[in-house]
Parts: C-alpha cells; sequence; structure tokens
C-alpha cells in the first residue's frame, strides 16, 4: 500500500513540477510586462534620480554619487574658475587641477549614468507599445539627443548605441561615412570623426523630434505637463548645440559656421511664451521675505511660485515623492556648512548641510566685483546689502558667503571648505508660508535648460553675426533681472563674464570657456587659480588634449572596440 | 548495521529461557589495562553490574544469556556468557568510522571510495559552541571555517578545498538529516546551522570530492555537509543528560586609538596652544572603546531524554531534547538567546522490513544586534567629550553629547540637529538602538525504508522533508536618537520562507558469492524553496510639530513618511540520480552515480545538467600478500573522478524583465494617467546556465599499529568551466555595466593531509594528537571574452576596485601600486613605484600582489588524559592570506582629525598619526595589503570526569563531567589590525571576536 501511494505520489510530483520550473519568477516587483508611462517616467527620472527605490541604477556600491546632475556638475564646473572641492575623494581632485584620468572614479560615474540613461531611452523608443503616443516618442527622443550631446562634450568619441543587442557597441567615428575601417588613423582624427558623426545625428534628431513635441508652453508644477520637454527644449538644445558648433566640428570654438543657425534658435525660444522670470511676476509674500526673482528660480517652492515661466526643462524633486540624494540635495548639502545662511537671511531648509565642499574659486568673485576681497568676511546677506547700496555694483546674482572664508580657494585641503567664498545659491526655503514636505530631501526643482540661456545664446551668436544691438538688448534683459545696471555695450568677453554670473555652478561653464578658447591648450592666456595644478591666483595652461575627458578604464577593459581618447594613457 | 539489529532482536527473544549461571570475566582496552567502571548488562533483564578497579567482573545470569559490555569511550560488546570470560574493548571512534552518512545512504567506512571525512563532534575537547560551525572548525584538511564575526549568533564562512566559483556562491551545500538546506539562511538569523543545536549533532560528514558530491549535481561543487542528528537506541533504558555551561566574554583585542591626554598633546603640537583648534578641544577624557564594551555573561543548558521501547515485532527508539542559549555581547547591548527543541522516533515494524525516520526539529531565536556603528564611531569619537552633559543642548539626544548644529528644519522644540559630519556618540548608538529579530524555525522529516518481504535485497526509501521558517525585524526608533532623530519611526520587517524536498529511491544488493557485491541505487528528487516577506516603516511628525501642508492642515502628530514593501521568490529543482557498486573480492571497489538536475534559475534549453562520476578504491592491506605485515592495520588507495554544478547565482530567475518602483517616495510623475512608478529594464542573460567543476581526486589511507597512527592524504585537481561571474560588460550593451554570465575556467589543485597519532594509551594515561594540512592552489585560467582580467568585487576608497580576477593569478588578487618608503620605513604619501619606468604613475604601474585566500591552512589538536581527568586544546592555523587594511586606509587622513570645515574633531591610531598622511585619496598602495597569516589556539578545555556520583543498591547513580574552557586563547600574527581573521579579505570596524572563558558540566543520569 505504501509502495503504491509512494509511486502514486511519486507521477503526481513529476508532472506538477516539470511545470514548475517555467515559474521561476514570482518576484512581485519585477515583471515582463512593459509599462510605457513608467518607462517613459523612467527617462526623466534617472536625469536626477539615483535608480529606483533609492537603489542605482548602474553597478556601483554608492548610489548617491550616481546621479547625473551630480556628475554634470564635478565634470564641468571644477575643472573650471568658478568652482573648486576639497574633498579627496574619487577623482574630484583631478578635476580640480585638470588632470583627469582613465581610472577616475568620477569620470567612471559620469560615463556609465550617462550611456545607462542612453539605454533606458534606447529601449522605449523600441518598444512597440510606445509607438502610438508620437509625443512620448519625440520626448524621449530629445532626452537622448541630450544625453548625446553631453557625452559628445565630455567625451568626443564615445560608444555610438541606438538599439540593445549583444554586438558589442562601436565607438562613434565608426558611423561617419568617411571612416574606412582598412586605414589607419591617428586618434585625433578617429575623435575628430566621431565628434563630427554625433553633431549631425544630434541636430538631426533634435529637429526630428520637434516637429512632434507639445507647444512651448510654460507650467507650474501645479500642470500634470509639468516637467516634460516641449518645442522650446529642442530649440534651446539647438541653439547651444549650434553655438559650440565649432568646438566640435573644428575643435576651435571661434571657427563656427553655425553662428546664425545658434541665433536663430534662440530667438525662438525668447519669443516663445517661455520668459525670464522677473520682478513682475514676483508674488507679494516672497518680496515682503527679500525674495529676488534670481533667489526664487533656486528655491524649494520654484516649481509653485512662479519662476517656473522660465523652466524649458524643470527636473523635479520633491521631498516626499520624488526624493534623490544626488538631484538638487547636493546642490545644498555640498556647498553648504552648517554657519550659513542664504542672501536673504535664511537657513537651507533642510537638514542635509554639512558636507561643506564646494566653494567658489576668486575668479567667479571677480565677475562681480573689481575689489572681490570685500566679500570676505561678510555673511551672504551682508554681501547682498554691500552691493545693492550702489546701483552701478548692484547684482542679485552675487550670493557669496565670506565669513570664516578666504577670497583664495587654497591650499584645496581639509580646511579647504574656508578657502574660497561659499555659495548658498540652491535652498530649500519656501517663498510662503508653506513647509517643505520634509525636513531633509527637498523641494526644489532642477531648472536643466531655462530660458536665460536663450538670452545670452542669442547675445554671443548676434555678436558673431555682427549684430551688437541685438546682444546689448539680450544681455541687458538678463542683467535687468537680477537689477544690476546695463551697459552701453558687450563684447564676446562680456557676454562669457555674463554667462559667469548668470550660470554659475549650473554646469555649463567648461564647455563656455572651450568654446571662447580659455580652457585647454599651452597657450591659453586666461587662467585662474588653481589651474593646471598650479597654486598660484591665475594658475598654468595644460594640455588641449584635457578639453576632452578619457574614457573610463573599466570600460576600455570591457569593450575591446574602443580607442581611448587622444592624449591619454591606454592601458597596456 | 542491519545485521548488528538482528542480533540484538534474537537476544531479546532468548532471554526467557533462564538458569542461574555465574559468569566472571575480565574487561580490557586493546592494550591490555584494565578497564574500571565499565558495565556489563544482561539486555533486556535488570541484571547488571560494573567492573572493579582490576577490570574484573562477576555476574548471576542464565547459561544462554549473553551479556552487553560498555564503556564510555569505548566501542560497546554483545557476547554470550561463558564461565571465564576475557573480553577486549576497542575505542569508540571506529563505531563512527565503520558505518558513514553520504549523500543517498550510508556506505561502510572500508568501502568508501570518495574523499569523505565522518567527525562525531568532541564532545570533551571543546570550547564555547554555540552553533554547529563551532564543532568542525580546524578539524578536516581542506575545511576552513571563519565565523563573519565576533557577534552573538553570528553566521560563518565555511569554505571546502577553497570554493570552485569566482561569484556564484561558494558555500558548500548543508543536509541536515536529508534535507538540503538553502544557504540563505532566514531573515532574523545569520545562517542555517545557527538554529540547530550543536548539542543534538551525532555526526558530520564533509564530501570533498567529486566522486562522492556528484550525486548531488548541480549543487555540489563547493562540497557536501552532512549533518546527522542524535537518535534514540533499541532496547535502551530511558536515560536523561544535562549539559550545560556558563561563561563570560571579554574584548580580546581592542583599536589602539589616542587617549584623551595623547589627543590633546597631539592638537596642541600640530595647531598650536592658542589655536582655535586647542581651544576647541573638550576637557573629558573618555576613553570610548571601554564605554562600549563589557564583560558578556553566556549559560546555555541542553536536557536529553533518549531510550527505546520494543516488543517482538515493533521497537521504537526515540530520543527528546531540550536546549537554551543565552549569550550577551560583549558590546553592550547586543544579546542572542536561543530556544531549540527537537525529537526523533525510530520506530521499526514487520521485522525491521520497514523502518521510519521522524525527526523534528524547533528553534526560536532572538537577537538583538546591539548598536554596531558604535564600534566604528568608538574607534573615531574625540576622546575628550563627555558621554553625557547637562547642557540643555543635548536634552534632545537624551542627554548624550553630540556634535550639533542648530537648526530651524524641526520645530522650536528642536533648535539642534547632529552634525552628520562628526561620529555619532556610540553610547548614544548603543541606548538607542532599536532593531530587535527574532526567527522561528521548523525542520521536519519523515524517512520510510521498506524491504520487500521474500526479496529482501530491494528496498525502498522515501523521505519527506519540510523546513518552515518565519524570521522578522522590529524597529522603534525614538525621536531623541541619531537613528531617527525628530521623526521617530517604527517599522517591521518579516519574512517566512519554506522548502519542500520529496526524495524517494530503490536500492538493490546483491552478493552474488562471496567475491562479489553489487548494489545499485535510483531515485528521485524535487526541491522547492519559496519565501516572502513585507515591510513598513513609518514616522510621523512629532506633536511640538508646526508646520502646515500644501493644503494648511498642520503636521503635527500626522505621519511624515510611510513606506510598504512585499517581496517573493522561489527555486525549484528537479532531479533524477543513481549510484552503482561493485565490490570484488572485498578489496576493489568501484562506484559510479549520475545527477540530472533541472533547475528553475535558468532558461529552457540551458536547465537541465548531468553530472556523473566514477571512482575506484583499493584495500591494499586487505591483500593476501599483505597478511603479513601486521603493523600495516589499514591501506586504501582511491581514485576518483566526477563532475558537478553550481547553479545558485544569487538570482532566482532567468527572464528578461523590469524592475518596478515599490517605494512611494521615489516616484516620477509626469503627465495625465501617470503616478509616477517608474520601470527599470534590468539586465538579463538568457544563455545563463550552471557552472560546471571536473574533479580528480588521488587517495590514501593508512593506518599502523593497530590504527594508533593513521594517515590520511588526498590530491585533487579541480577545473571550473563556463563560471559564473558578474564582469564588467561594454556599457550600452544592456541594462547595467556589469552582467552575470557563464564565463572563464578557474582551476583549484590541491593537496591534503590528517594525521592521528595515540602514542600513548595505558591504564591510566591517554595522548592523542592530530594534525591537518591543506595546500591549495587556485588559479585563473580564462575569462570571458578575451579578457585577461576582470574586478573580483571589493573596492576600497572611493569605490576604487582593488581585487581583481586575472588570468594566470589567483582569484581575488590585489592589484595595486608598489608603495615607496622612506628611510624609517614609513611609506610615503602618494608615492608609488615607476614599475614600467614610464616617468608616469598610471594604472600601466599597478601590479599583482598576493590574494585573499590562504594557501595554506590547517588545524591540530591534542587531547591528554590521565584517570579521569582529562586535556584538550585546538589549534588553526592559515598561511600566506592576506587582508586589507581598511581600518587603517580609512583613517589615513590625519589632517581631518580636526576638520573645521564640518566643524568636528575625530581620532586615531599613534600609528596613523606617525605616518602622517593628509589624503584618502592612495587607497591602491601596497601598504595596505597585509599579511594576515596567523596561528590561532581556538581553545584550551580541562575536565573530570565521574561515575556513580549518589550510586546505590538500585541505581547506578549520575556520571558526567565538569570542565573549564578557554575560547580564542590567543593570536600569533605579524598583521597589523585588530584580528587577522577575516573571511572577505578586508578588515573594517567589525563585531570583534571574543575571549571566552567556560565552566560545564555534563550529568547522565
Amino acid at each position: 500500500m505504501k509502495k503504491l501511494s509512494i509511486i502514486v505520489l511519486s507521477a503526481v510530483m513529476l508532472t506538477a513540477c516539470m511545470y514548475d520550473l517555467d515559474n521561476g519568477n514570482i518576484d512581485p516587483s519585477a515583471t515582463i510586462q512593459p509599462n510605457v508611462n513608467a518607462l517613459y517616467s523612467k527617462c526623466y527620472a534617472s536625469l536626477i534620480l539615483e535608480g529606483m527605490d533609492g537603489s542605482s541604477d548602474f553597478s556601483t556600491d554608492d548610489a548617491g554619487k550616481s546621479t547625473f546632475l551630480r556628475n554634470l556638475f564635478n565634470a564641468n564646473e571644477l575643472s573650471t574658475d568658478e568652482a573648486i572641492c576639497w574633498w579627496t575623494d574619487g577623482g574630484l581632485g583631478d578635476y580640480g587641477i585638470n588632470r583627469p584620468t582613465p581610472s577616475s572614479d568620477a569620470i567612471r560615474y559620469l560615463y556609465y549614468r550617462m550611456i545607462i540613461n542612453v539605454s533606458y531611452c534606447n529601449h522605449f523608443l523600441s518598444l512597440e507599445e510606445a509607438q502610438d503616443d508620437k509625443v512620448k516618442i519625440a520626448e524621449v527622443r530629445l532626452i537622448r539627443a541630450y544625453l548625446y550631446y553631453q557625452l559628445l562634450d565630455l567625451f568626443g568619441n564615445p560608444p555610438f548605441i541606438t538599439e540593445i543587442s549583444n554586438e558589442m557597441p562601436k565607438q562613434a567615428h565608426t558611423f561617419n561615412t568617411a571612416y574606412d575601417a582598412s586605414k589607419t588613423y591617428s586618434r585625433a582624427e578617429l575623435m575628430s570623426m566621431g565628434r563630427n558623426f554625433l553633431f549631425h545625428w544630434i541636430e538631426s534628431e533634435l529637429k526630428t523630434a520637434e516637429a512632434d513635441l507639445m507647444e512651448a508652453q510654460p507650467k507650474t508644477d501645479a500642470d500634470v505637463n509639468y516637467g516634460r520637454v516641449d518645442k522650446a527644449a529642442a530649440w534651446l538644445l539647438l541653439s547651444r548645440l549650434y553655438l559650440n558648433a565649432g568646438t566640435y566640428l573644428n575643435d576651435d570654438g571661434q571657427n563656427n559656421p553655425y553662428w546664425q543657425e545658434a541665433l536663430d534658435y534662440s530667438e525662438m525660444v525668447i519669443k516663445s511664451p517661455y520668459k525670464l522670470f522677473t520682478e513682475a511676476e514676483q508674488h507679494s509674500e516672497a518680496k515682503m521675505w527679500d525674495f529676488t526673482p534670481y533667489d526664487m528660480l533656486f528655491c524649494g517652492d520654484n516649481g509653485s511660485n512662479g519662476a517656473s515661466v522660465e523652466a524649458i526643462f524643470p527636473l523635479k524633486q520633491d521631498g516626499k515623492v520624488t526624493r534623490a540624494w544626488g538631484g538638487t540635495m547636493f546642490f545644498i548639502a555640498a556647498m553648504w556648512n552648517s554657519d550659513m545662511l542664504t542672501a536673504y537671511g535664511m537657513y537651507a531648509g533642510t537638514s542635509s548641510i554639512g558636507w561643506a565642499g564646494m566653494r567658489a574659486r576668486p575668479q567667479l568673485a571677480e565677475k562681480f566685483s573689481s575689489t572681490p576681497d570685500v566679500f570676505v568676511g561678510k555673511s551672504a546677506e551682508d554681501n547682498r546689502l554691500l552691493l545693492e547700496v550702489n546701483p552701478a555694483t548692484r547684482d542679485d546674482r552675487a550670493i557669496f558667503w565670506g565669513e570664516g572664508h578666504t577670497l583664495s580657494c587654497l591650499p584645496n585641503d581639509a580646511q579647504g571648505f574656508f578657502h574660497g567664498l561659499a555659495i548658498p545659491k540652491w535652498s530649500n526655503q519656501y517663498t510662503t508660508d508653506k513647509t517643505p514636505h520634509d525636513g531633509e530631501y527637498v523641494d526644489v526643482d532642477f531648472f536643466l535648460l531655462r530660458t536665460a540661456e536663450a538670452y545670452l545664446n542669442a547675445a554671443e551668436a548676434a555678436l558673431h553675426t555682427g549684430d551688437a544691438g541685438k546682444a546689448k538688448t539680450y544681455v541687458d534683459a538678463v542683467r535687468q533681472r537680477a537689477h544690476a545696471a546695463v551697459k552701453a555695450s558687450y563684447d564676446l568677453d562680456d557676454v562669457l563674464d555674463e554667462r559667469a554670473r548668470e550660470f554659475y555652478f549650473e554646469c555649463l561653464r567648461r564647455p563656455d570657456l572651450i568654446r571662447n578658447n580659455k580652457f585647454g591648450g599651452l597657450s591659453v592666456s586666461y587662467g585662474w587659480e588653481g589651474k593646471g595644478g598650479s597654486e598660484t591666483y591665475s594658475g598654468a595652461p595644460f594640455e588641449k588634449y584635457y578639453n576632452v575627458y578619457p574614457i573610463p578604464s573599466t570600460e576600455m577593459m570591457a569593450n575591446t572596440n574602443l580607442i581611448q581618447n587622444d592624449g591619454y594613457t591606454e592601458i597596456q | 548495521m542491519k545485521k548488528t539489529l538482528l542480533i540484538i532482536a534474537t537476544m531479546v527473544l532468548t532471554v526467557s529461557a533462564w538458569a542461574q549461571f555465574t559468569v566472571q570475566g575480565t574487561v580490557v582496552d586493546q592494550t591490555g589495562e584494565p578497564v574500571i567502571g565499565a558495565t556489563v548488562v544482561v539486555p533486556g533483564t535488570t541484571i547488571g553490574t560494573v567492573t572493579d578497579f582490576d577490570g574484573n567482573f562477576t555476574l548471576e545470569t542464565s547459561a544462554d544469556a549473553q551479556i552487553t559490555v560498555s564503556y564510555v569511550g569505548y566501542k560497546p560488546q554483545t557476547l554470550a556468557v561463558v564461565q571465564q570470560m576475557h573480553i577486549v574493548l576497542s575505542e569508540d571512534a571506529e563505531v563512527l568510522e565503520d558505518v558513514v552518512v553520504i549523500g543517498y545512504g550510508v556506505a561502510k567506512k572500508n568501502d568508501m571510495t570518495g574523499s569523505v571525512t565522518a567527525l562525531k563532534p568532541d564532545e570533551k575537547n571543546r570550547g564555547m559552541v554555540t552553533s554547529a560551525q563551532d564543532m568542525i572548525q580546524g578539524k578536516i584538511a581542506g575545511v576552513n571555517v571563519s565565523s563573519s564575526s565576533g557577534e552573538p549568533g553570528a553566521g560563518a564562512q565555511i569554505r571546502i578545498r577553497g570554493g570552485a566559483s569566482l561569484n556564484a556562491s561558494n558555500d558548500p551545500l548543508i543536509v541536515i538529516d536529508g534535507m538540503p538546506m538553502d544557504a540563505s539562511g532566514t531573515s532574523g538569523t545569520s545562517n542555517p546551522l545557527a538554529l540547530v543545536n550543536p548539542n543534538d549533532i551525532e555526526s558530520f560528514t564533509v564530501l570533498k570530492d567529486a566522486s562522492a558530491t556528484a550525486i548531488y549535481g548541480s549543487r555540489g561543487s563547493n562540497g557536501v555537509i552532512i549533518i546527522t542528528t542524535k537518535k534514540g537506541a533499541k532496547n535502551q533504558k530511558p536515560k536523561v543528560s544535562y549539559n550545560g555551561s556558563f561563561s563570560l566574554s571579554t574584548i580580546a583585542n581592542k583599536l589602539d586609538v589616542l587617549s584623551a591626554d595623547e589627543y590633546r598633546d597631539y592638537i596642541k603640537t600640530t595647531y598650536g596652544e592658542n589655536s582655535a583648534a586647542f581651544k576647541g578641544l573638550g576637557e573629558f577624557n573618555t576613553d570610548w572603546q571601554k564605554e562600549i564594551y563589557r564583560v558578556g555573561l553566556n549559560h546555555d543548558h541542553n536536557v536529553s531524554l533518549s531510550g527505546g521501547l520494543s516488543n517482538k515485532t515493533v521497537s521504537m527508539p526515540y530520543r527528546v531534547s531540550l536546549g537554551y542559549t543565552g549569550q550577551q555581547g560583549i558590546l553592550k547591548g547586543s544579546d542572542y538567546r536561543r530556544f531549540t527543541g527537537g525529537f526523533s522516533l525510530n520506530p521499526s515494524f514487520l521485522k525491521d522490513h520497514l523502518t521510519f525516520n521522524i525527526n523534528g526539529k524547533y528553534a526560536w531565536s532572538h537577537t538583538n544586534r546591539g548598536g554596531q556603528d558604535a564600534i566604528d564611531a568608538a574607534f573615531s569619537m574625540d576622546p575628550t567629550r563627555p558621554v553625557t552633559s547637562d547642557d540643555p543642548a543635548f536634552e534632545n539626544w537624551g542627554g548624550y553629547w553630540q556634535w550639533i548644529q542648530p537648526t530651524t528644519v524641526y520645530d522650536p522644540t528642536y533648535p539642534y540637529e547632529r552634525n552628520g559630519e562628526g561620529s555619532a556618540n556610540p553610547m548614544e548608538l548603543i541606548a538607542h538602538y532599536p532593531n530587535d529579530m527574532s526567527a522561528n524555525v521548523l525542520i521536519g522529516n519523515i524517512e520510510i525504508d521498506y524491504k520487500i518481504h521474500g526479496f529482501e535485497d530491494l528496498r525502498l526509501h522515501a523521505n519527506f522533508a519540510g523546513d518552515y521558517n518565519m524570521g522578522g525585524e522590529f524597529v522603534n526608533k525614538s525621536p531623541q536618537s541619531t537613528y531617527g532623530y525628530y521623526y521617530g519611526g517604527k517599522g517591521e520587517s518579516k519574512t517566512t520562507k519554506y522548502s519542500l524536498l520529496a526524495t524517494a529511491y530503490a536500492q538493490y544488493y546483491k552478493d552474488f558469492n562471496e567475491n562479489h557485491h553489487f548494489d545499485v541505487m535510483a531515485g528521485y528528487e524535487y526541491s522547492k524553496n519559496r519565501w516572502e516577506g513585507n515591510s513598513w516603516n513609518e514616522d510621523y511628525y512629532p506633536l511640538t510639530a508646526v508646520g502646515t501642508d500644501d493644503d494648511g492642515n498642520p503636521l503635527a502628530g500626522t505621519t511624515h513618511y510611510a513606506s510598504t514593501s512585499h517581496w517573493r521568490g522561489q527555486t525549484i529543482l528537479v532531479s533524477w540520480f543513481g549510484r552503482a557498486n561493485y565490490t570484488l573480492f572485498n578489496r576493489y571497489m568501484l562506484t559510479a552515480t549520475v545527477r540530472a538536475d533541472g533547475s528553475s534559475r535558468f532558461a529552457k534549453g540551458h536547465r537541465w545538467g548531468v553530472f556523473p562520476s566514477a571512482a575506484f578504491a583499493w584495500r591494499i592491506s586487505d591483500e593476501p600478500w599483505m597478511a603479513d605485515v601486521k603493523e600495516i592495520s589499514d591501506f586504501k588507495l582511491r581514485l576518483g573522478w566526477g563532475q558537478t554544478g553550481q547553479q545558485d547565482t544569487g538570482k532566482e530567475y532567468y527572464t528578461p524583465i523590469y524592475q518596478t518602483t515599490t517605494q512611494l517616495d521615489r516616484l516620477y510623475p509626469l503627465g495625465p494617467d501617470n503616478d509616477g512608478t517608474l520601470y527599470r529594464p534590468l539586465v538579463y542573460n538568457e544563455d545563463l546556465t550552471w557552472e560546471t567543476t571536473s574533479t580528480w581526486n588521488l587517495g590514501i589511507d593508512f593506518g599502523i599499529f593497530q590504527q594508533r597512527l593513521t594517515l590520511n592524504l588526498d590530491m585533487y585537481k579541480r577545473n571550473t568551466t563556463n563560471l559564473l561571474c558578474t564582469p564588467t560588460i561594454p556599457a550600452g550593451m544592456n541594462y547595467d555595466n556589469k552582467m552575470l554570465l557563464n564565463a572563464g575556467e578557474l582551476e583549484n589543485m590541491g593537496i591534503e593531509l590528517a594525521i592521528v597519532g595515540r602514542p600513548v594509551q595505558t591504564k591510566d594515561w591517554f595522548f592523542e594528537l592530530g594534525i591537518n594540512g591543506a595546500y591549495n592552489h587556485n588559479v585563473v585560467k580564462e575569462l570571458y571574452g578575451g579578457r585577461d582580467m576582470i574586478e573580483a568585487g571589493m573596492t576600497v576608497g572611493m569605490q576604487k576596485n582593488v581585487t581583481y580576477h586575472k588570468v594566470g593569478q589567483p582569484a581575488n588578487s590585489f592589484w595595486v601600486y608598489q608603495q615607496v618608503y622612506d628611510e624609517n620605513g614609513r611609506p610615503v604619501q602618494g608615492l608609488y613605484v615607476d614599475r614600467n619606468g614610464d616617468g608616469n604613475i598610471d594604472d600601466n604601474d599597478r601590479y599583482f600582489y598576493k590574494s585573499i585566500a590562504a594557501p595554506w591552512t590547517g588545524g591540530g589538536f591534542f587531547k591528554l588524559s590521565y584517570k579521569n581527568w582529562d586535556l584538550g586544546a585546538n589549534f588553526r592555523f592559515s598561511i600566506g592570506n592576506y587582508v586589507y587594511n581598511n581600518i587603517v586606509q580609512s583613517r589615513m587622513n590625519t589632517e581631518v582629525l580636526y576638520n573645521p570645515s564640518k566643524g568636528t574633531y575625530s581620532n586615531s591610531t599613534r600609528e596613523i598619526i606617525a605616518l602622517g598622511w593628509t589624503s584618502y585619496e592612495y587607497p591602491l598602495s601596497d601598504y595596505f595589503v597585509q599579511n594576515a597569516s596567523f596561528f590561532k589556539c581556538d581553545n584550551i578545555t580541562a575536565g573530570y570526569n565521574f561515575e556513580h556520583a549518589g550510586k546505590t543498591d538500585k541505581y547506578e547513580g549520575i556520571s558526567g563531567r565538569v570542565y573549564l574552557s578557554c575560547s580564542n586563547v590567543f593570536t600569533i600574527t605579524k598583521y597589523k589590525g585588530i584580528d587577522p581573521e577575516q573571511a572577505g579579505g578586508i578588515e573594517g570596524s567589525v563585531y570583534p571576536r571574543s575571549r571566552t572563558y567556560l565552566v560545564g558540566l555534563n550529568l547522565n543520569f
């Protein structure tokens, strides 16, 4: 009897279990069914969040360091006359002395972050279920083009991937029709071919996307479409691409056949419903608390206080529902310490304020005052008052905390936070009496693209096309919003300085300097404290090949198709 | 085994014939020394006696009776009575060695063809034993057991022959009473072994080579440890035993940080007496490490009752046990309590044709891990600060001193927050530690064995086993703690897991004649492992909160943050297996096994694997031409080959999938009808399959002088192909920069030697000495995609990869820069040797320097006894293992001892300060890769054994033992960190292993 039951039981089990082998996945947080909305949101979210539920989107052991914005800041600000960081970890020091290496951790995070984001876009664009919504497809195309724009700008000749496959990705230069695989090229030639290919590909992608995007229309965070890109984003990116075309096509920012296009596309933005956020749009409570319009772009409630009229591409943050360590929290935590207050006399509005790493180099303060020493020893509020006294010196954008700090940003050691002025530009304060959603995670949205850039792009391009009057109109508009006195006329250096004043710490500085031939190159005379690792006030020039970053060594080891960027050591 | 049972059964029948008969006898041991106090009984009756001082006894019984002579440590003997008897008892060890439990059956030790080591827990020579793993540590050549930390209830890393995999699990398969355990353990406890009461363990069998493990197929690559629990015996009177101990644990080794005065001196000399740095110091003298550690009190009690009921056709051995362990960790606030209960029933029916083996075990454990962050904090915390302060600024931490800063983020009741850049107060972390873990585990199995009536050569066997466990962690954070400042918070996480196993096999024995023995077994197994869990977390705005939400409602008392999550997973394994044995002339033995496994972890077409093995053994000592060589008592040669697999990838399914957001605080709402849920396409590899290890093993078993000196030698070569590993893959090719794939080949070659000698064996004196050692050479032969190196996973500093798998090097080798030292032998910061001489220091100057795993490992023991006294000790060594000293590296920047940028001070060690580095930027220096070879004395134990305490006419009295023991006695090492034994090859701030002093008592009633 027992024997029989064993046999019967075994027979039943046998059938059941062979079928069981197909049912390994019962994980409730994993599914094989795609969700168009969720995959679409992912393409946006990965520009500011670490990943899912706070974990990193790619294999790394510090999710907080994996975010796009934080890495873009490190790459585009720490290497310039605007910012420096004393933290001795992860390649930040290498950025600061303009000696990036393939083994830099910071460069690795930057690289993998952008490529994983490209992969999410590639996946979405290949998804059958997603094809019906042309607008979303166009948005994701724009995001991918933006990512390739940054890859072009930062790495010159990165691998180029538009679909996920088992093929080992190939570098951009191999897609250039001029490339002949049977020939040998110098690394500089490959770089040039790769940049050329990417430039034209990005241009065409943005133009294709533009047709299907939503009409240009600013929104507040009460609008469900807040955070989505529309036609204005495509225009502004095209304007940025054309403005820098000289760098990408001729390795000389001033040798640019596209100035007119740069002007045209920025003017499309200027003429759109997107505006500069000015005093006229400020609500009364904000004025009562001494918020300037410029301050309100970087506040906890910038999605709702009116400032988002300028937000062409806002990346969302919310202390309750959209938390991240390396989004705007980074722009507060890393730049503050616990002694500081904003220029309008308030605390940061978040408990994450102690990382105390990033400060300004003295050249940034120089953009606001010919005697930048005046900022030393004073609070940000006092410095604002100091400039406000005289209409000729007034500028709302000069947000410098000087108490306990020196003007010089050196030595860049453990006491480094006090060497160089601190920048409490971002804060989680609300301009109303509402309470931030959390004591730590911030509500500040990051305006990745904002209207002011269109004004200054247009001004710069207009100077090149010979329309100085137009340039003055646009620069004046930006200065007037900041209550800064206008000048009779502006030259290229003025526009470059104006970009520093308007966009400092907003991840734009490195390409601006490169375009104006004031970054890499042994004959470049423009310098800043610590440049090229020289501990002098105006630093020392460095090789031009540092204008693009090296491909990380981990990637070089993994992808045997790749050739390291010109100038950098290859692993033997 | 069966034969013995039959004899006993026959005996029961024969007792009925009764006539008076006087037996006189002497009991001696193998050396001829009299055995004092040996028990002589007539089974099934109340007749019995004990031997006197000269080993003599007299007994009245019937002429056709049999007597059983037994003595602790010796093999009992049952003999028919004659008037004058001379009985030679042989040692107990042989009892164990006779029959060994192997995969799906038992085998006679003599007939074994594979590399199998059976170990009976040493009841005398042992230190503090909390978990089963403590009993095999250092005992078996080629088996390395390293506890993960000194935390009470901590798990252990067990490696057999160094591990065959790179990224897949290298844990051996653990089988408890036929039930393969899931290596991942239960939430609420550390590993599957932690929940088996070590006092219930009868034996361990360690299967090392593939010819022995291939029967476990795709789970056999890293060896198998079979644990059998104790059972009752037939016809045994109820026997009650008690084992208990009381012990004290103390910290063995602290980190030598500066005292408060030394710290003040350092700040004074570095920054000057008038500096802000010096003026900012506190005026207290706090030894933080002294504050956080304590003497832990532990106690352990085990009671068991065993016996056997029987009548003519049915017998029913039984054993019931209860155990309790209570341990206080040496870190204040950490403790561990465990209650275990178990029973085993082994009824047999139909004249032993139908036997059952029914086991049930239950364990409950409760772990309070304690504020372990305090360990690191105590290294770093400024020693000039007090533990507590009356300053109202610290009120919101319950008076514990903290690095604080003013804030307006909260409400006016909370004007300060902790400056997170400084160490939290270690004592606050201990006092406000919010977690509580507990687990309930139930393991049971029913084995049925049926010998077919009239065709006794065929045996049917079935085993149904189940394992159910439920574990959880409970969190209650105080608003006044570092862990839950202001918002407080509660949370819970629970996992329920069950495993089911059904095995059925048939075995056929045939002795064709005296010279040919044949047996074959074939079976089927289904096993399923499923788990499911939930967690929730909540925190709240305190009643003092003053803010309002976006709609203007007051926040006070409302929920600030809430989250829930849910997980579920399963793995299924379906298998067929078989084994055939053929023995010729009782000295040539052949074994072949095969197993086919289907695993749910892989896709169709990559799912089924077949794992064969074959082995041959030759008992040379049984050759007729060896009969004259009396000195050699055992000489056997074994040769085996087999293939095994590994499918434990850490992932439970293969399908291309999306991961979905589970937390409501990481959403990205965008556009209409989009709540912000995110989907992430996950990296996947549909071609993934198990890795395969092929092993050759050559073994020699050798014994001389009636086994007073035995030697076991094994040599092996293992090749693992299709290695499961997770290398960096080209960016953009899949959905991650790393992917689990089958890649490459790894080779392990080794030699193992175990020698046991009993040089002294007299009436009063006994001395036994054992030593085992193993050498394992591990080398990566090939890697994925033609590459010659991939990251091995250890990162240091800011995520710099420091270990790599490189073709031609051992797995987990350090790839580092060569440090330059100054004339005083101190490493110079940032100065590396330009090994390629190109004038640049870059990756091309890095070199391979040592690896994590020790090539040489082993252990040893001695046991010495004189009359009732005994003394024993166990030792363990590891030579050539290197540890990355991350305690030092993570403190290398001495500039931040005083860190005005962040407003904090922190402590360090004299050694680090003397080096004077001012950066963390150089973690890839070989300076941090330190030789961690060690020689440890795991325990020393001294005991006194007694018998017949309280003896009366009717009662034999109590026998037992009292002993004293010290565990983790000493460590000899050159390593500069705290403890060289670091399973992961890197030393951070782990819970230190303690030194334990123990007094124990065993009583048998």
